[in-house]
């Protein structure tokens, strides 16, 4: 074996080494990055959220507080339908723990969001400043429903969410 | 030396090329055009559901109540029939009038005003360029309890280019069960519609029925609608009627839209009915006053004639 033939070897190695690294460094790069989509879609996952579980889906105690005390007359109203009708009522001190009680094993607490009804806030979760985020989104719906046979609405509700 | 290059130049196009396939995604399956897109679909589609499977049908449903206590107090206090009911539900509906007269019950809940709230809220917080018209307002009943009201609707909803447009009925069936009757309103009667249906019609079930001022279903009777233009032919689908107690001494069948609209039926033409009866069981009951029934009606109520009750007349 020549000299020649130690240092192909030597540099066949390396490149291995080289590639590994290489390789190791794009998978990690790859898996580590986030879903491109997931922060435009978090404002519209809180909106379907409560548009599509009804109350009586939820299984809550602050729920059972409100319904024996009448604050709720029907569980099969959507959480939207519910949160507008507190809204509707001018019970709007009812909304927050109603949302921070059945969002709390459902949303992540690191998300950042409003709710806003009409253009009013009815409630807000923020770890950071809106004017910080790197990202804002909002997410946006009609709401109605019906009261004592009367109908409330249409509102238009917005969540934006932000991080 | 040209050699070592050579391998060098190799191996990092090796990279590059494997570099460029790890890292590499379909562009349509994360790009920002199709999000968007599919975002914008989602906005139109659940606009529009929304508002002809939910809202149109609470709209119909808010104005059909607020309607149909305009009209019952409008026979009550006028004392009067309604030339046609249908007609005037849907003057209601969609002008908020009564005989061109302002309803007060319906202002601002007409359903074209219902219709122009829901516009301006999509319109000014989502940005749907969208427009709902109803053509026209059918009012019909297919049976005893319920009112059929179909609006024949187009919707058009536009979001940045992402449009719906589309014709379709949307009906709901309006129960009249707590409504107040309206022969009784133009008699200066309150009563609700509630309905009775016992296993078994017999003396006992009729004296619970006339006690707790029940209505039944008999396709020999007026249905609800036609009640208010006080007219007494048969409905064969959405007959309802109920028994009067009365303290009015008069031989006349005692079964609603009868004693309102009928002479003395003892003589002439109503005689045919067989004749006034008084049932036992119904007499003698407190608070019951009087009531006598036609004998087609004693029949039809399960009363024996010969055991249950007295013939008046003829």
């Amino acid at each position: 074996m020549n000299k020649s033939g130690y240092f192909f070897l030597i540099d066949s190695l390396v490149a291995i080494g080289v590639l590994t690294v290489g390789i190791v460094l794009i998978l990690s790069y790859v898996e580590r990055t986030p879903r491109t989509e997931q922060p435009y879609t978090v404002s519209e996952d809180i909106l379907n959220l409560l548009q599509k579980n009804r109350v009586r889906d939820i299984n809550n105690n602050y729920i059972d507080l409100l319904r024996a005390d009448g604050n709720i007359t029907d569980t099969a109203k959507p959480l939207m339908e519910q949160i507008a009708e507190f809204y509707y009522r001018g019970e709007q001190d009812l909304i927050s723990p109603f949302l921070r009680n059945i969002t709390r094993q459902l949303i992540p607490s690191e998300y950042n969001y409003v709710l806003n009804i009409d253009n009013t806030t009815v409630h807000n979760v923020s770890r950071m400043s809106i004017l910080d985020a790197r990202y804002v989104t909002p997410a946006r719906a009609v709401v109605h429903g019906l009261y004592k046979s009367e109908l409330y609405g249409p509102y238009s509700v917005e969540v934006i969410s932000w991080g | 030396m040209k050699k070592g290059f050579f391998f060098t130049m190799l191996s990092l196009t090796v990279l590059s090329i494997f570099i460029v396939v790890v890292s590499w995604k379909p562009a349509e399956l994360t790009g920002p055009t199709l999000y968007s897109d599919k975002a914008k679909i989602s906005v139109v589609t659940s606009f529009t559901r929304d508002a002809k499977e939910v809202y149109m049908k609470r709209v119909l449903y808010v104005s059909s109540r607020l309607a149909m206590a305009e009209l019952n107090e409008w026979v009550f206090n006028n004392r009067t029939s309604i030339d046609n009911p249908e007609l005037r539900i849907r003057e209601l509906l969609t002008n908020g009038t009564l005989y061109s007269r302002k309803a007060p019950r319906m202002v601002n809940q007409t359903v074209p005003d219902w219709i122009e709230k829901l516009l301006d809220v999509v319109g000014e917080n989502m940005r749907i360029h969208a427009n709902i018209t109803v053509h026209n307002i059918y009012v019909y009943q297919t049976e005893p309890w319920k009112i059929v009201i179909e609006a024949d609707t187009s919707f058009y909803a536009n979001y940045s280019g992402i449009y719906y447009d589309f014709s379709d009925p949307v009906a709901i069936n309006y129960s009249v069960i707590g409504e107040p009757d309206p022969l009784y309103a133009m008699n200066g009667v309150n009563r609700s519609i509630a309905s009775y249906t016992p296993k078994e019609w017999n003396a006992s079930t009729t004296v619970a029925h006339i006690e707790n001022q029940t209505f039944r279903y008999n396709n020999w009777a007026p249905g609800y609608l036609m009640r208010f233009q006080n007219n007494s032919n048969r409905s064969s689908c959405c007959g309802i009627e109920s028994i009067l107690n009365s303290t009015w001494i008069k031989n006349i069948s005692h079964i609603d839209y009868l004693y309102w609209n009928n002479s003395e039926q003892c003589n002439g033409p109503d005689a045919l009915m067989g004749g006034m009866w008084n049932v036992t069981e119904v007499w003698d009951h407190d608070p019951i006053t009087r009531v006598l029934f036609d004998g087609v009606h004693l029949s039809y109520y399960g009363i024996n004639s010969s055991t249950e009750a007295e013939q008046v007349c003829p």
